[in-house]
């Protein structure tokens, strides 16, 4: 199912990635975001992600998004992002985004699983086509890891799932 | 454009890496514990104004040779093993797992026998417990052809009306408190035996732990414990 659907997702981009108008309402955004695990979770979860949005209209924007983040193992996050500003764009304008998409483990010893985030934030205008953002928010992350101890008198393995809660700071550039 | 294509491409080859991953096979000369989960297995832990939240029990998980001396753990759920209680105030909870902890053996600086923040039980060894049932395979490496499986499971604030929240400390049935355990921690014990044709053993309940966490011992008196007696429906050590 998740194969039909990135395959259908990618589909659909390329449709639209002959038109001219497409390419003019592309927005590109790097962000870096640290999570404060909440009660019951462990570690501070960071996040490297690279997105494409397109403008569906002057406050509404929607895309993909890939990265990289960090809990106990490394994943690989792929997504779907929703931005809504909450006012009209100006120098500075607050948006609302949500998040949702499913990480991969390369490590041989985890599995991935689904992720979520929300948050708000605002972003200053650097110029026509750039701006600074900054949001807080929530995010969820779901993933399996094995687990292996050994001694001289026992080994045991067992896998752990997690489900991650944090909040999180993000900082991102978009062009 | 293109590195957008690239993208699905290699989003796709990871799914293939990561969606059929298997993380825990067995391996020669494993043994596995199941445990199935009761219909007791989430049970109501209060939070704040009101709200409640699911929690699954904590479980210890160990090993002891014929004559009932202590191997190793081979698996504890990661509050009791962190002491990273919600809620606690301090209170280090040495009602939880007492069987457990008295059978380690380790005392610590505030002379009691639970892991403290400090001084955690290895990471390797701890985890969140799962909230379905759940398995694990271990191998004994020091040759016992025959060894016990013990597991002790407990909930927090889990009151009737023998084991009381308001039980007085002097009374029998103290078991910590409002923040305290309410039933006793029970103990499962399954007999194994390598050399036996057998190849499936079933744990059955050999008692309750110290209401209060003082001593290490396993009490028989079953009397006040009811829905404690349904968190675990099932425990089995299989051989292959």
């Amino acid at each position: 199912m998740k194969k039909i659907a990135l395959f259908a997702l990618g589909c659909i981009f390329c449709q639209f990635a002959f038109s001219q108008n497409f390419v003019e309402r592309l927005r590109y955004q790097t962000e870096m975001s640290v999570g404060f695990p909440l009660p019951e979770s462990h570690g501070m979860p960071m996040r490297l992600c690279q997105k494409v949005m397109y403008g569906l209209n002057p406050r509404l924007m929607c895309g993909v998004g890939a990265g990289i983040s960090r809990y106990d193992k490394t994943l690989v996050p792929l997504f779907a992002d929703l931005q809504w500003s909450v006012a009209r764009p100006r120098q500075f304008t607050p948006f609302v985004e949500a998040r949702v998409g499913y990480s991969f483990a390369p490590s041989p010893s985890a599995t991935g699983g689904s992720n979520l985030g929300l948050g708000f934030g605002t972003s200053y205008r650097l110029s026509d086509t750039q701006r600074i953002c900054a949001s807080v928010g929530y995010e969820y992350q779901h993933f399996s890891q094995l687990k292996t101890f050994e001694s001289p008198a026992i080994r045991s393995r067992f896998v752990e799932k997690i489900g991650h809660n944090a909040l999180s700071a993000t900082v991102g550039f978009q062009f | 454009m293109k590195k957008f294509v690239m993208l699905i491409t290699v989003a796709v080859g990871l799914m293939q890496t990561s969606c059929n991953k298997k993380l825990l096979e067995y391996e020669s000369d494993d043994v596995r514990v199941e445990i199935a989960e009761g219909e007791e297995w989430l049970h109501d832990f209060p939070l704040f104004l009101g709200i409640k939240k699911k929690n699954p029990p904590q479980i210890a998980i160990w090993i002891e040779d014929s004559s009932g001396r202590y191997v190793s753990t081979i698996y504890v759920s990661q509050k009791i093993a962190t002491e990273g209680w919600l809620n606690a105030n301090g209170n280090r909870r040495k009602e939880a797992l007492p069987r457990w902890c008295h059978s380690r053996g380790i005392q610590y600086d505030d002379g009691l026998f639970c892991p403290t923040k400090q001084q955690p039980v290895t990471d390797a060894l701890t985890g969140a417990t799962p909230r379905k049932g759940f398995g694990m395979y271990f191998r004994e490496k020091t040759g016992l052809q025959r060894f016990r499986v013990l597991v002790e499971v407990n909930h927090s604030t889990d009151f009737t009306d023998v084991y009381a929240e308001d039980a007085a400390p002097s009374s029998p049935y103290y078991s910590g408190g409002k923040e305290g355990s309410g039933q006793p921690a029970l103990v499962y014990m399954a007999d194994v035996d390598l050399s036996m044709q057998s190849r499936s053993f079933t744990a059955s309940l050999i008692g309750h732990s110290s209401p209060d966490g003082s001593d290490g011992g396993i009490y028989t008196d079953m009397e006040g414990i009811d829905s404690a007696l349904r968190i675990v429906k099932q425990i089995t050590v299989r051989l292959k």
